[in-house]
């Protein structure tokens, strides 16, 4: 399994690395934004406004990555045609979905940690009082979470091929209503009840306590809770539906369709 | 005896409509297909366009599942023991479009080795005289995307031996190949099957010279059932043609009638 996890790795690696000028604009991309979130929050003149936004739009691209690799990878391969391929190995293909998640897990960690490092080293973002391992575990339990979302997206996608409504639901209502720009207090009442229903809203409150307030991980249970219930609940729903969509898919054809 | 393919009263149907939200007709792709192909056979099908060729190869491949009947290869069933058929068949069905652009060829191959389960060293070494012997080793470390159609169709052999398997089978394997390519690449199989008499290859062609040259025996299939099937010998004394282009013909012109004359164990059907 860990060979096989590799082979992923390397192979979305080499193709990522084969665009070579996007590879790069995408790590610069992260410098603009937080150079951009810097002087924004010097002109509103508030100075606890850039760590707040930087965990905000760190955790975000993290969660966006997270909900939509699954589903992008497997829509490439219907395009490519690559899904019969890798279905006609000895791999099934529910652990090739899941691997091909593992280098995009690995790329948004990364560039995660990007943004922290260019917000401490050019602008002075300090997180000495930070919990590291409460903040490491807060990570954990968000990375599991977007993940099951992720993959119950790659069902849709391994069915109807375009226009999963999950993912955009998630990323247009997290990016309203999860406090990444914002605290989720400005929004009326209804909404902030309905922005606890979104995993990243939990996620970033916990991330925000640990990493910028130093908080002990107590204080972060509720969200830690609320994220590995919606962990649970996901990944048994993708377990449950992902044999019958392939199954569903094998009796129309489809897995050379896209 | 195990056969390398046992194929039994396979049907497939698929619910198709002519247009978005239109009522839905069934479209029978495959009715009623049996055929037992022996270990060591180079099995032919031949037809014309739409007649389930594909689908039906497909379904061996695991990647389609049919509305009925039953698929067995090496004596494993490729629904319910869908590992073990996997582990002795090697599929080359689109090589055109099944393999990552931006990795070289043997990016690919080692990628695709991974995933069944073949060891690095064993698979590189493999992979290095595949390479070799398809005349692939110069263009090896190249982009895949790089690769002309007679390149990408052998390369998607080197895939489908690289696992070793008992069984191969390949839709239209030489469609894209110049005529000394098409050569090599039945020289790559017939060393691949040299002295090992359980090797089976299993293939559909538009081509009668390919079939004639390379197979044992043959099926002709058209509006997804069998029309004749056996060797090329049996067929040409009961249709009495001596020449397979008329053969085909002869049988294809047959329309309805359900001929079906395959010889197996001794045994003809009709």
């Amino acid at each position: 399994m860990l060979e096989k996890g590799m082979a992923f790795i390397r192979r979305d690696f080499l193709i990522d690395i084969s665009y070579r000028t996007n590879f790069f604009l995408n790590i610069l991309n992260i410098f603009f934004r937080v150079s951009f979130f810097y002087f924004f929050s010097l002109f509103i003149g508030m100075n606890n406004y850039f760590p707040f936004v930087l965990v905000g739009i760190a955790l975000f691209d993290y969660f966006a990555v997270l909900t939509r690799s699954f589903s992008e990878t497997l829509r490439e391969a219907q395009q490519e045609g690559t899904l019969e391929a890798l279905s006609s190995t000895l791999t099934p293909l529910v652990v090739s979905i899941v691997f091909s998640g593992l280098y995009p897990l690995l790329y948004t960690t990364m560039q995660m940690m990007l943004y922290f490092i260019i917000g401490a080293s050019c602008y002075g973002l300090s997180l000495a009082g930070a919990n590291i391992p409460a903040a490491l575990l807060v990570m954990l339990a968000a990375t599991f979470s977007f993940a099951g979302f992720g993959l119950l997206s790659s069902i849709f996608v391994l069915v109807y091929k375009r226009g999963d409504p999950l993912v955009w639901v998630m990323n247009s209502l997290s990016w309203l209503l999860s406090g990444t720009l914002y605290p989720v207090d400005v929004l009326p009442g209804w909404l902030q009840q309905a922005a606890q229903l979104l995993p990243l809203t939990h996620a970033l409150r916990a991330l925000r306590l640990t990493l910028l307030e130093g908080a002990p991980l107590s204080t972060a249970a509720v969200p830690l809770v609320f994220l590995t219930v919606l962990f649970a609940v996901t990944a048994a729903m993708f377990v449950l539906l992902f044999p019958r969509a392939l199954n569903k898919v094998k009796n129309e054809a489809g897995l050379s369709q896209y | 005896m195990n056969h390398a393919l046992s194929i039994s009263n396979l049907y497939k149907t698929y619910q198709v409509s002519p247009r978005p939200f239109g009522r839905k007709t069934v479209y029978t792709a495959l009715a009623g297909i049996s055929l037992d192909i022996g270990r060591g056979e180079a099995f032919a099908l031949l037809g014309p366009n739409g007649a389930g060729k594909t689908t039906l190869l497909k379904i061996v491949c695991g990647l389609i599942k049919p509305t009925g009947g039953t698929v067995a290869v090496n004596g494993y069933d490729v629904l319910r023991e869908e590992i073990k058929a996997k582990q002795s068949i090697g599929c080359c069905l689109e090589s055109e479009r099944s393999f990552y652009y931006r990795l070289s060829g043997r990016q690919n191959l080692a990628f695709f080795a991974s995933l069944d389960n073949l060891n690095r060293k064993e698979s590189t070494a493999k992979m290095d005289a595949l390479l070799i012997d398809l005349d692939l080793a110069s263009v090896a470390d190249m982009p895949f995307m790089h690769y002309s159609s007679g390149q990408r169709q052998r390369l998607g052999l080197a895939r489908a031996l690289l696992k070793d398997p008992l069984l191969i089978v390949l839709d239209e394997p030489t469609k894209s190949l110049d005529p000394g390519a098409a050569e090599n690449f039945w020289q790559v199989l017939a060393n691949w099957r040299a002295g090992k008499p359980e090797r089976t290859v299993f293939f559909s062609t538009h081509s009668l010279d390919e079939a004639e040259s390379h197979a044992t025996s043959l099926a002709f299939l058209d509006e997804g059932r069998i029309k004749a099937c056996g060797s090329i010998e049996e067929l040409r004394r009961l249709f009495k043609q001596g020449n397979l282009r008329d053969l085909y013909r002869k049988v294809l012109d047959k329309g309805g009638m359900d001929w079906l004359v395959g010889k197996r164990n001794g045994v003809y059907q009709a």
